[in-house]
This record gives C-alpha cells, sequence and structure tokens, in this order.
C-alpha cells in the first residue's frame, strides 16, 4: 500500500513528512529534490515512490546546495518544485538561498526544513525560522499532518503570487508524527519549461542593489498579506487577560495543558502559520487586547523577539523566561510555563513515585545507540586499532570523523572518532591538524557523504600537502538514513540504473598519490593495507587514501531478501575459550553475549559476517557449515 | 464510535517491529472512528537502540505527546525498556511486559528478567507478562513478535478496536508474503487475550 496515494476524501494516517508530500503532489509539483537527512527524509522517498506514475522528476542530490539548485533551475523555467532537507543542510545550501532571497523565483519553489529540537539525530537544534530574517524569504510552520499538507499545497500559490521561495518549517515531533489526513485531489502538473531572459537572475551588484529593495518591498507586502492568512487562528473573546502566541507542534501542547489545568475558556490563543513576516495589526490587537501574553515556541525566541519590537509598551510579554530556549517542548513543560505565567499552584505530579522511578532507572544500563551485528565499520575499527596498535601510533593519533553510522566509532570500546563537526568536516579538519600536529592525522568518512562535501577538502590536502590518511568507508549506500542511493551506487532516486562513480578513479582524478581498497571483514588484509597507507603517509608527507568497501549488512539483506548472509552458524568451543574477553571488549558486537560465566553467540542477531572467527586470538570461535 | 481515550505508549528495541505495531493499532482505530497521533522517534542507530512510540487514540487528539502519569498501558516489547518509561504509567495503570531481555552488548553488569519481574510486581501496576517472544519463535519468526502482542490487545479488549478491523489493517499495511505467519501470531495472542478478558472479567476497556 503506497502511503502518499490515495483518493479524494480518504482519511490516512500519515507521517508529518508524508503529509508534506501529499501536499506537494495536490499542488501539482513536477520536480523534487533532497539529500538525506533525519528528520527530513521521508518526505523525497515518499513523492520517489510513485514519481513515476505522476511523471514528476524526483533526485536524491549529491548535497543540499545541489538540491536547492536544482529546484531553483526548475521554479525559473516555470515548473512547481520541492526540496526538502534537515535544518543543517540549510546551512550547506545557504549560499544559494540567500541568492534566490534577492533574485525570487517564477514557478512555486517551496523549501522544506526539518528542524530537529533536543538533537533527536543532529549536531545541533538551529531554529532555522532565523533563515527568513536574513533572506527575506517568508517561513511558515504546521501544527499538525492535516495542516501540514494544506498548508504545503497552497505555498506553492503564495510563492507564485509573490514571486519568492517560501520556507517551510517542520520540527522531529511533527514530521515523525502520524495523524490523520484527509485527503485533497492529486494535481497532475503539465507545464512546460519556458526560460525568459530576466535581469533579476543575475546578481551582479548593479542588479542585487535593485533586488535588495525589492525583497524589502515584497517582506511588506506579505505582512499585510499575513493578516487574512487562513492558517493563522485566532480565539479571542474580549474579556480575557492573558493570551498566548504559539506556532507549530506547541500549539497542541498548548491545547493540552489548558485543558489539564481546566483554563481553556479563560485563555485567548493566537495560533501562527505564518511566522515570518508577522501580521503585524493582528498581533498588536491581539497583545493590547489582552494585556499580558505569553508566547511558546521552540527553541529560539524568534516569534518573541518579533512581537516585541511592535507590542505596546504597557503589554507584559512572558517568552523564554518560562519557556526553555534548549531542548524540545512537551506538555509537562508547557503546562508547568503556563502555570508560572498565571502563578497557579500546580499539583506535583505523583513526586515520591517519580523519585523512585528515577533511581531505579539510574541502574538501567544505557542502550547507546550501537553499531549493527556484521557492521563492516565494526571490522574496520578493529582493524584500525589493530594497526595503529602495531606501529605504536594509538597515542599520536588525530581520528578526524565525520557525518554517519560510522561516528558511533566514538563510543566505547573502539573510542576511534576524535571530532565530528559536521558533514564533510573529517576531510576539512584533517588539513588543519596535519599542518601542525606531530603525530598521525586520519580522516574517516563514509561514501556519501564523501560525495556529499568530502571531495573538495581532498583536493584541498591534495593541492596544499596536507599529510593525512583518508579512509572512505564505502558501504554502497547511505546507511543511517536508511538506505539511499547516492552517486557511488549506480542507482538513482527512482532506483533506475545510471552511471556509477567510482570512488577511486575520484581519487585518482584529485591526484591522491596512495589508493588502496580493503576487504574491512577481512581483518589481516585490512591491517596491513592500512599499516601502508600509514607509512606512505609519514614518509611522502602527502595524504593518502584507503576505500574499505563492503556493503552495510542491513542493507545487503533486505536487498538480497535474506535472513544471513550465510547458511555457516558460529559456536565458542568451550574447551578453547579462556575468557580473555576480546571479543567482548575490544570488538562488541552485539550478537556475541557474555552472561558472567561463558561467551555465547546469539545467532538469531548474528548476521554470519565471520569477523569475530578472525578476532578471536585462540581460536575459540569456530564456524559449522549449513547450521 | 465508542467513546473511549486510550493513552499508550510501546517500547523496546529497534528492530522489534514497534513501528509497525503503532501503526497497525493507528490505523484500526482509525477504521472504528477514532482520532489518532502516533509520535515515533527514530533514532540514530539502525538496530538495537531503545526505541519509542506515544499512541493517543481518542474523540479528540491533539497533542502527539502522553504528558508523564497520563499513559493507561505501556507495553514493553523488551524487559529493561520498560523502566525507562515508568514514569508515564498513570497510577495503576497496565504494565504488559513481553518476556524478553536484551542486555546491551557494552555493559557488564548482569540482569536477569526475573530479577527485574520481581521488582516490578512490587509496584502498583496491573502487570501482564506475555510470553510472546516464545510463541513467535515457535511459529518460527520472531519478527512477528508484535503480532503477538496486538492480538492480545484485541482479544483482551484493552484497546477499543474489533479484531475485523485489527485483521483488515494487518492485511492493508504489512507484506502480503507475511500475511499468514502475522495472522496466525495475531491469533496465538487473541487467545491468551480473550483467556485474560475472561478471567479478569473485562467487559469494556
Amino acid at each position: 500500500m503506497n502511503t502518499v496515494l490515495g483518493s479524494e476524501g480518504e482519511i490516512r494516517l500519515l507521517l508529518g513528512n508524508e503529509a508534506i508530500a501529499r501536499g506537494a503532489l495536490e499542488a501539482g509539483i513536477q520536480v523534487a529534490t533532497s539529500y538525506p537527512g533525519t528528520p527530513s527524509t521521508e518526505i523525497l522517498e515518499s513523492i520517489a515512490s510513485i514519481a513515476k506514475e505522476l511523471g514528476i522528476y524526483v533526485e536524491w542530490s549529491v548535497n543540499e546546495k545541489v538540491a536547492l539548485e536544482v529546484a531553483l533551475g526548475a521554479s525559473i523555467l516555470g515548473l512547481r518544485a520541492l526540496t526538502s532537507m534537515k535544518h543543517v543542510g540549510l546551512n550547506v545550501a545557504a549560499d544559494t538561498f540567500m541568492s534566490l532571497g534577492y533574485s525570487g523565483t517564477n514557478g512555486g519553489l517551496v523549501i522544506v526544513s526539518a528542524d530537529d529540537p533536543e538533537c533527536h539525530s543532529s549536531q545541533n537544534e538551529q531554529d532555522n525560522r532565523v533563515y527568513g530574517l536574513l533572506s527575506y524569504i517568508p517561513v511558515y510552520e504546521p501544527s499538525d499532518q492535516q495542516e501540514a499538507k494544506d498548508l504545503t499545497r497552497d505555498l506553492f500559490i503564495v510563492s507564485e503570487k509573490f514571486k519568492t521561495g517560501v520556507l517551510l518549517r517542520t520540527t522531529t515531533r511533527l514530521s515523525h508524527s502520524r495523524g490523520p489526513v484527509k485527503l485533497g485531489s492529486i494535481l497532475k502538473g503539465n507545464r512546460s519549461a519556458k526560460f525568459l531572459k530576466e535581469w533579476r537572475w543575475t546578481l551582479l551588484p548593479i542588479n542585487a542593489r535593485r533586488l535588495k529593495r525589492r525583497a524589502l518591498d515584497r517582506i511588506r507586502e506579505l505582512s499585510k498579506f499575513h493578516e487574512q492568512f487562513k492558517y493563522n487562528y485566532v480565539k479571542l473573546d474580549g474579556d480575557e487577560d492573558f493570551g498566548i502566541v504559539t506556532c507549530g507542534v506547541p500549539y497542541l501542547y498548548v491545547l493540552d495543558s489548558l485543558k489539564m489545568l481546566r483554563i481553556l475558556d479563560r485563555v485567548a490563543l493566537l495560533k501562527l502559520a505564518s511566522v515570518y513576516p508577522i501580521p503585524t495589526r493582528l498581533i498588536r490587537n491581539f497583545v493590547k487586547s489582552v494585556n499580558r501574553v505569553l508566547i511558546v515556541e521552540e527553541v529560539e525566541p524568534f516569534l518573541e523577539l518579533q512581537i516585541r519590537s511592535i507590542a505596546p509598551k504597557d503589554v507584559e510579554i512572558l517568552g523564554k523566561d518560562l519557556v526553555p530556549r534548549a531542548g524540545e517542548l512537551n506538555v509537562d513543560i508547557v503546562t508547568n510555563a503556563i502555570g508560572s505565567a498565571l502563578k497557579m499552584e500546580l499539583p506535583q505530579k505523583e513526586a515520591r513515585l517519580y523519585a523512585h522511578i528515577n533511581e531505579l532507572k539510574s541502574k538501567i544500563p544505557k542502550r547507546s545507540p550501537i553499531l549493527c551485528p556484521g557492521c563492516p565499520h565494526r571490522a574496520l575499527f578493529y582493524s584500525l586499532k589493530l594497526a595503529l596498535r602495531e606501529l605504536e601510533l594509538t597515542d599520536r593519533v588525530i581520528i578526524s570523523g565525520d557525518i554517519g553510522c560510522y561516528t558511533l566509532g566514538y563510543f566505547p570500546p573502539y573510542r576511534l572518532i576524535d571530532t565530528t563537526i559536521c558533514m564533510g568536516a573529517s576531510i576539512g579538519l584533517a588539513n588543519g591538524f596535519s599542518h601542525f600536529f606531530e603525530g598521525l592525522v586520519i580522516a574517516v568518512i563514509g561514501d556519501s557523504t564523501f560525495f556529499h562535501t568530502g571531495m573538495s577538502g581532498l583536493a584541498n590536502a591534495v593541492y596544499n600537502k596536507a599529510p593525512f590518511l583518508l579512509i572512505i568507508l564505502d558501504n554502497s549506500t547511505t546507511a543511517m538514513t536508511g538506505f539511499q542511493p547516492h552517486p557511488g551506487t549506480g542507482y538513482t532516486a527512482t532506483l533506475d540504473r545510471t552511471k556509477k562513480l567510482l570512488v577511486e578513479k575520484v581519487l585518482e582524478g584529485l591526484g591522491v598519490g596512495h589508493i588502496e581498497v580493503a576487504n574491512p571483514y577481512n581483518i589481516k588484509g585490512t591491517v596491513e593495507v592500512i599499516k601502508r597507507g600509514i607509512r606512505y603517509v609519514l614518509e611522502e608527507k602527502e595524504v593518502a587514501a584507503i576505500i574499505s568497501r563492503r556493503p552495510c549488512v542491513i542493507y545487503e539483506l533486505r536487498r538480497r531478501k535474506m535472513k544471513y548472509l550465510s547458511t555457516v552458524t558460529f559456536q565458542v568451543d568451550y574447551d578453547k575459550c579462556n575468557l580473555c574477553m576480546t571479543c567482548i571488549s575490544e570488538f562488541a558486537c552485539p550478537a556475541i553475549d557474555f552472561d558472567g560465566d561463558k561467551i555465547s553467540i546469539d545467532m538469531s542477531l548474528c548476521t554470519r559476517c565471520g569477523v569475530c572467527v578472525q578476532v578471536c586470538p585462540i581460536g575459540a570461535i569456530k564456524p559449522r557449515r549449513g547450521g | 464510535m465508542r467513546d473511549k481515550h486510550v493513552n499508550l505508549i510501546i517500547t523496546g528495541v529497534g528492530g522489534q517491529g514497534i513501528l509497525v505495531l503503532s501503526r497497525v493499532i493507528g490505523e484500526a482505530a482509525i477504521k472504528e472512528g477514532y482520532q489518532v497521533k502516533i509520535a515515533e522517534v527514530h533514532g540514530m542507530a539502525q538496530r538495537g537502540g531503545s526505541l519509542v512510540t506515544h499512541v493517543r487514540i481518542g474523540k479528540h487528539v491533539k497533542s502527539p505527546l502522553i504528558p508523564k502519569f497520563k499513559a493507561d498501558m505501556l507495553i514493553s516489547m523488551e524487559a529493561m525498556e520498560s523502566i525507562r518509561c515508568l514514569d508515564y504509567i498513570k497510577p495503576k495503570g497496565y504494565l504488559i511486559i513481553n518476556k524478553y531481555i536484551l542486555v546491551p552488548a557494552d555493559t557488564s553488569i548482569s540482569i536477569k528478567f526475573e530479577d527485574l519481574l520481581t521488582y516490578l510486581k512490587s509496584l502498583e501496576y496491573r502487570l501482564i507478562v506475555l510470553d510472546a517472544y516464545r510463541i513467535s519463535s515457535q511459529l518460527g519468526e520472531t519478527r512477528t513478535t508484535n503480532m503477538v502482542v496486538l492480538g492480545f490487545l484485541i482479544g483482551s479488549n484493552l484497546l477499543p478496536i474489533s479484531k475485523n478491523s485489527a485483521l483488515k489493517t494487518i492485511e492493508a499495511t504489512l507484506p502480503p508474503r507475511f500475511k499468514e505467519v502475522n495472522f496466525k501470531a495475531f491469533n496465538e495472542g487473541y487467545k491468551l487475550g480473550l483467556g485474560y478478558r475472561i478471567e479478569k472479567n473485562l467487559s469494556l476497556y
């Protein structure tokens, strides 16, 4: 059953991301682009799954900047285009984003930023609504799945009316929650691409100066337009002395809180979907009629700063002094904020039980994210550790990591990742380290991330003679976000065959002097490859590269519709096992258990990669054919 | 439409079919005419990490997240994970635990299911231990543990969802090649649930 297809009037339980995708389909988009990133990935995945039927061009772009440029190109030609990315992806695309704030657009262009308050799966929780202020691009925030669908659809009309790109901000909580959505009808986009020469597409200073003034005018117009915007909602009887202004999912928390506090009837409410630019008259009237206002929004005081700047002096405005600026909100946090604002006595919930449960929780071991059984990254990390040990470099190495499953190499027992800053930064930082650090510098990056923002850093390393070892973990997919294809896979977003960019050819083309491919499932071989790479770096004082190539085991099994890699099973020979604990404390595969007495292998978790057989120093783990 | 409001939290580790279980419950509740919100948190690792979903079923459901001590029941597909979510269950709420424990690979602490159980029994929850993992193992497909649990929830009447709606949803949502084994697992759980309903005389949730 395809989640985003379905006929008009039908009610579907959709993820926020699926709702956004559906909204775009109902607007007749002809182009959708993205680079995978949690929590945005399902938007493009949903569209890709039906792209052929509807004649939509979709692509996983090499990175977010390119994704936005492909969409802008389509927009300039008059087509409706959607581009989606995680919040930090917009940093990569920021150059283009700022410029299109000046140039404007032609066909409807909706840019979705999926923010991640609480950093559930990101390096920061930046609030991308702020980008609106910087770029003169309007920003919208839906509160639930139905609104996400409808708003996305209608934003294409807003975009075309004002000839501007629009930013739709969603968050993890909306993107990854399901709610009922009543479907509208899908519009099959059938515009033909036309290019009209216009001065605004060329941002020479002479044009840019004019465009800046135009952008400012546009923002003023949009502010007026937002006075009547149908997704803004006001509940104001006129006799309330306290009101709440909110937006996004926190609106739902506010509703639940007011209900729990039994004051839903006594509090005025303003829910904004157009968070930039704000409708000034609407807001001024609202705050004036209540005198005290609490602004409930997630992460930065974005509405708060705008509202403070226009509110009359005698109105009391509360915001980030009561609502935390760090982390995600929820009903409990919002209830406390409202309670404090109204100086209400809140019942202390189950205080004793709470303390008791907290004590109990502290005794349960954390389940830190771990590499899967059979993960080729684990095998590579193990070999890397051995190679460093053999060359006595363990204490004289900096390992510069990147964004992907392999970031987990930071955790014990590997403890190999020393830095992780952002996409592609492993190579950039390694450039910086290697010019000054006395020991060895290693950069570790995945294949998809290498294509994303790794290549330019490597060109820099070759050009400026930065001596470090580059390890590319090539698992033939974008694993962490759920197996999206990338330029190195030979497949497109719609799973059509395409040219496959071989990593080693790219390295060769960039002028890397030493390139070797290793199979990480072969420990001995991989250790030798790593050692050769290190020696090259130390002797030649220039960058060397290793490609550790083995498909992600989960992806491989799923693709081949298999439960295990082979029919071989593995057993511990208890006559031999001397409990040296190498397999537990150095290799740490989740399929290998130690119950306090003996080591055993859980065959339901084991993927049959066979690496542990090589890891055991005394050969106590034994394969058995056809078991 | 029955006028019920149920908040449930489903927890366990990645790979136990928690997202699927949540979705099937949600879709089936929609068939019954309810509003539904499901919050999922997709973690960092593909497999083996803690996973929690919030499922809210009712006439008017707003926030996707359940406040602390407001969940009517906690379903824990893995025993240790139940502890991490205890502060969501309301006093005397249902705590349904699949008899399965997975100690993290990077810990040396030895925790046994029985010890956890003894402890949980001392608290004032309506505790139900389901041998769902064993049942699914016997069916030769441990990936159907979630369907055993679903069958129990429907059979026991703990969820305001009919058997018919549940089965229809499984058929519509899950891959056809697993239909037969999913139905079998569901029915095993359903029988257990039915027994529980009779034993506790649960007419309606």
